[in-house]
């Protein structure tokens, strides 16, 4: 797996969303949604990144303006083709962005929602197959049998309809409809986050087989830092639309940079009841951040315990610490932070 | 003299049943527990277990169809003065509707369907107080209970409704709301599972906190094995409708006897790559479980001839505290 | 604990499929519906109506316009299965007519002496099935069609109310489909363009659908119906009644299908087909509408009864529809004084038609509606 090491795939630099406020009938109602601002991260080949923030941070939104099926408001992303060519996913339209959408994916986290409950299996994992020109019925059929095979079911559930199955299937279906066109790249979108412990167990392990299998990339986007921890090679936190943190998993998670993954990192409940008690949590004061009334200076200085006098004044940049670790913190060098605890 | 029971609540083979076109359903089937007085106890499970509604019968209030059929929930007041089965209790009653946030109180999982939105939290709270506690002032009463649940400017906030406050706040006042009557237990149905988790992290900490001040027993339902390590005293596994497993939260995690606890355990990343361990197959529908053992179609060290054909008893391993509903509990080694 | 003893062979584990498991929405929401015996029933009478009005012609003893002076406001005869000493001879008893001198009316009183022989699949009045195929076998009626055979008794002029009565259901029945039909073109049209557009579209549309419905239904109807010209043929004056009334029943479509639109653009399934590559076209043929048109099914079973209502109303006011065609609403400008209820109650018949045919879609449109959710598992 090439993983830290290989070539870039996606170079997304300066990439923002934002959402103008609804126009009410007497003037404007509620200020401008910051859902992404100015993130710039690196995917490489054969790795998978982490995404990770909590509500309102903008993971899901950055996932889906890559897909474009959000129009970013500016920045690029520079995307490597398997012929070598770079395409700037933020500028491409037409046929040349439904053909970069053949080769990016997505995954979505809902298993109700995300196939049609009007059509057979066949249908929903043979669409894009149909779109992209194979009109012949047995060729389509024998692949969908095929990606059906590759992600845990059987050829006969072909012919059903979405109703029939479990959530972890309606799940691997998706998954088999991500790959039907033998995709670089996939955003799976809080893949596992509606599916009970057991099942998620079994399609993180299938992603992990896929991936093997076929060299795929992934953006793995989700809240469940253990998830994360378990499936990337490197982790992106995010916080109220901004980059704070990228680094390889272990060094994040046994020493992060920033004091938000410092508590992030606190609050997740350990699952070991002699450890539980022990360890002192951090408490962050107040809410999670709003999107639409970002804090001046660092976004993160009204809950941060390190704050000065530069944090409220300055936002922070995203700089590189050492090693490929990047933080977006005034004090990142000389802070010693807690990482998760060691087993 | 009677001495108080050690335990506050005792729920016995309670079963809750419903007809429906394929037959009587059972959500619920011998359901047996017990609450220590003054101890968290967390029942977890995954989706379809019957976790929820097992909250729901010790409160009687199921949604129809669904009803208790068979077993007891014995409430044991504190001052000794015996026992109520609460399942023999009018829902609607006026024994029922004393006990309910009088004594035993709930917190649910999504705060925003479970409080009013046309109400203030003020007035909800002042509610329940004026409904249960007499000669107290409900209002003064209410801005007290939001101050102590951590609300920043309770009397401002007191009068703000539920959609003008966030997802950590709107818990908080549903915690003020539940324990503005002083109950004796306070069920939590999954309170966090709906928050991001530096805030579930605050709020697990207030419920501590508000535990240990108050001495009152809480049930916290949850599929978060996290969570349950973190809050838990015992912990009771539940699985398509059946108590698998209960013991103390060391007991569970160190040394878990059912083959579905351990299957749990395994399947969470934990700090290690590599492929996980995961439980093959779904869980099966309520009217569709299998005979014998609920577990054994997913189960790696099914014996047929014995799994199939009757439900397993409770074995106790170790301890008497410790128990595993299987047939091969106390034979394999862990 | 080796990984190898939590697998186990899924053809273990997997129970056959069941029925519900194999079967495709459509199927599912027709087992719903077949649940539902009160929508079942009204599904049959709906049916039914609609396939007398179809060949009303056959199933019509007489022509509807066909006269008689001398059997004027004539009651029912009732109809005899058995004749003297019990075989099967089905025959009405003819009138022995008197005039009441203080009233200055008939009088008819069934007459046991003259019997009036009644046949199935009987030769009568000549007629051409939808205009097109010359016939004149009728399900039933004398075997002399010279006869007065008044099953329902007469009208003011003489004419069979039961004649009257299938070929007005023709005209009522079919009126409320061509009404929805335009109602459904129009309203998806809106509907959709306001769903899946939003911005000013949606808020133009959405403040025309308010300002049609607040006005009221009957004066806006008798006013566009004025402005009909007397002199226009039959067909053209029933064309012009049905636009007039789906100018009004479109917005109720159009609102389910906005809602519908609405509901389902944010679904993750239309995001998913958007990256597959389709079209917008093809995501509102191939993925919305499968998924509202239940909703419409629904829907549309109820706004028929409405039109059929409106088209009686109108018709019983005389801004409607007026003779010579033949329609409930016309049939009951006849039942409009106190004669015809006093002494003429037969004539009353096409109200109790209407409300059958209202309350039998009623029961057929809420058994539709309840049978249309796609995620009652």
């Amino acid at each position: 797996m090439s993983g830290l090491n290989g070539p870039e795939l996606l170079r997304i630099e300066g990439l923002t969303k934002h959402f103008p406020p609804r126009r009410g009938f007497l003037g404007r109602r509620g200020s401008t949604v910051r859902a992404v601002d100015g993130v710039s991260l690196t995917i490489r080949q054969g790795e998978t990144l982490g995404l990770v923030g909590e509500s309102g941070c903008g993971k899901s939104t950055l996932g889906r303006c890559i897909v474009r099926l959000y129009e970013p408001t500016a920045g690029h992303m520079s995307y490597r083709t398997a012929d070598g060519n770079e395409v700037d996913l933020a500028r491409v339209r037409g046929d040349a962005l439904t053909r970069m959408r053949r080769q990016i994916r997505m995954i979505f986290q809902d298993p109700r929602s995300s196939l049609d409950p009007r059509m057979s299996v066949f249908s929903i994992v043979g669409e894009p197959i149909r779109l992209a020109g194979e009109r012949r019925p047995r060729v389509v059929r024998e692949r969908v049998a095929e990606l059906l095979t590759q992600v845990g079911l059987r050829e006969e559930h072909m012919d059903r309809f979405p109703h029939a199955f479990s959530g972890g299937e309606r799940q691997r279906i998706g998954i088999a409809r991500a790959l039907a066109l033998s995709p670089r790249l996939v955003v799976a979108d809080e893949a596992v986050s509606a599916l009970d412990v057991s099942v998620q167990a079994q399609i993180l392990n299938l992603l992990q087989d896929l991936q093997e299998k076929f060299g795929l990339t992934y953006l793995f986007v989700s809240h469940d830092l253990a998830v994360i921890e378990h499936l990337s090679t490197r982790v992106a936190v995010m916080y109220v639309g901004r980059l704070v943190e990228l680094a390889p998993a272990a060094a994040l998670f046994t020493r992060p940079r920033h004091p938000y993954t410092e508590a992030l990192l606190s609050a997740v409940p350990i699952e070991d009841p002699a450890e539980a008690g022990k360890r002192a949590r951090i408490r962050l004061p107040g809410d999670v951040a709003d999107p639409s009334a970002v804090p001046s200076g660092c976004p993160f200085h009204t809950r941060c315990r390190y704050a000065r006098d530069v944090c409220r004044n300055e936002p922070p940049p995203l700089r590189d610490i050492g090693s490929g670790h990047l933080a977006a913190c005034h004090f990142a060098e000389e802070l010693k932070l807690e990482g998760a605890r060691n087993t | 003299m009677t001495t108080e029971s050690p335990n506050l609540l005792e729920v016995e083979g309670l079963t809750v049943e419903y007809a429906s076109r394929l037959g009587t359903v059972r959500p619920l089937d011998g359901v047996s527990f017990d609450l220590k007085r003054g101890h968290t106890t967390c029942i977890v499970g995954e989706s379809g277990c019957g976790k929820s509604m097992t909250a729901r019968a010790i409160l009687q209030i199921l949604d129809p169809p669904g009803r208790i059929a068979a077993g007891r929930v014995l409430y044991h007041p504190t001052g000794g003065s015996g026992a109520i089965d609460i399942a023999t209790l009018a829902p609607t009653g006026r024994h029922m509707r004393a006990l309910r946030w009088g004594e035993i109180a709930m917190i649910f999982q999504e705060p925003m369907v479970s409080l009013s939105p046309v109400h203030s939290i003020g007035n909800q709270i002042a509610e329940a107080i004026r409904l249960h506690v007499r000669g107290a002032d409900p209002r003064a009463r209410g801005i007290e209970m939001l101050d102590r649940v951590g609300i920043p400017d309770a009397k401002r906030r007191a009068d703000a409704y539920p959609f003008q406050l966030s997802g950590g706040m709107r818990q908080r006042a549903m915690i003020a709301m539940a324990l503005s009557c002083h109950p004796k237990l306070l069920i939590a149905d999954e309170p966090t599972t709906a928050l991001d988790v530096t805030t579930q992290a605050n709020i697990l900490d207030l419920l501590r906190t508000l535990r240990e001040e108050t001495g009152m027993t809480l049930l916290f339902i949850t599929h978060d094995l996290g969570v349950v390590a973190e809050i838990a005293d015992e912990v009771v596994v539940m699985y398509a409708g059946h108590v698998v497993e209960h013991g103390t939260v060391q007991q569970i995690f160190r040394a878990p006897a059912h083959p579905y606890t351990r299957a749990l355990l395994e399947s969470r990343p934990r700090r290690r790559h590599g492929r996980l361990a995961a439980i093959p197959g779904t869980v099966p529908a309520p009217h569709d479980r299998p005979s014998g053992c609920v577990f054994r179609t997913r189960c790696g060290i099914a014996v047929p001839g014995l799994c199939d054909v009757k439900p397993p008893l409770p074995v106790s391993t170790g301890t008497e505290e410790h128990q595993a509903c299987c047939h091969l509990a106390g034979m394999t080694p862990l | 604990m080796s990984e190898a003893t939590l697998l186990v062979p899924a053809s273990v584990t997997a129970p056959a499929p069941r029925r519900t498991e194999l079967a495709g929405p459509w199927r599912l929401m027709w087992w719903r519906f077949c649940r539902h015996r009160l929508a079942v029933a009204g599904g049959v009478v709906v049916l039914l109506m609609y396939f007398v009005a179809t060949f009303a012609e056959f199933f019509a003893p007489f022509p509807p316009n066909q006269d008689a002076a001398r059997y004027t406001f004539a009651p029912p005869q009732a109809l005899h299965l058995f004749g003297p000493g019990w075989h099967f001879d089905p025959h009405v008893e003819g009138f022995r007519v008197t005039i009441d001198p203080m009233a200055m009316r008939r009088v008819f009183r069934p007459d046991p002496t003259q019997s009036i022989a009644v046949g199935l699949f009987v030769h009568g009045a000549a007629y051409r099935l939808w205009g097109l195929i010359p016939a004149d076998i009728h399900l039933i009626g004398p075997r002399d069609p010279s006869q007065p055979m008044y099953l329902l008794g007469a009208d003011r002029l003489g004419r069979d109310v039961l004649s009257r009565l299938i070929y007005g259901g023709r005209v009522s029945l079919s009126i409320g489909l061509v009404g929805v039909t335009l109602s459904l073109i129009l309203g998806i049209m809106l509907g959709g363009l306001s769903g899946l557009y939003g911005g000013w579209i949606d808020t133009a549309i959405q403040r025309l659908i308010e300002m049609l419905r607040s006005i009221p239904t009957i004066p806006l109807w008798m006013g566009l119906t004025a402005a009909i010209p007397l002199t226009l043929p039959p067909l053209e004056v029933y064309f012009l009644i049905t636009i007039i009334l789906s100018l009004i029943g479109w917005t109720s479509v159009a609102r389910v299908v906005r809602g519908r639109f609405i509901s389902l653009r944010t679904e993750d399934f239309i995001a998913a087909a958007r990256l597959d590559g389709a079209t917008t076209s093809r995501i509102i043929l191939r993925h919305m509408v499968p998924n509202f048109a239940s909703h419409i099914i629904a829907t549309i079973s109820l706004a028929i009864p409405g039109m059929i209502l409106a088209e009686t109303a109108l018709s019983f006011l005389g801004v409607g529809l007026h003779p010579p065609i033949v329609s409930w609403g016309v049939m009951l400008q006849d039942a409009q004084n106190i004669r015809a209820i006093a002494s003429a109650q037969w004539l009353l018949w096409p109200g109790a038609t209407v409300a059958i045919a209202v309350l039998a879609f009623n029961f057929l449109g809420d058994g539709l509606r309840d049978a249309a959710d796609p995620y009652d598992n």
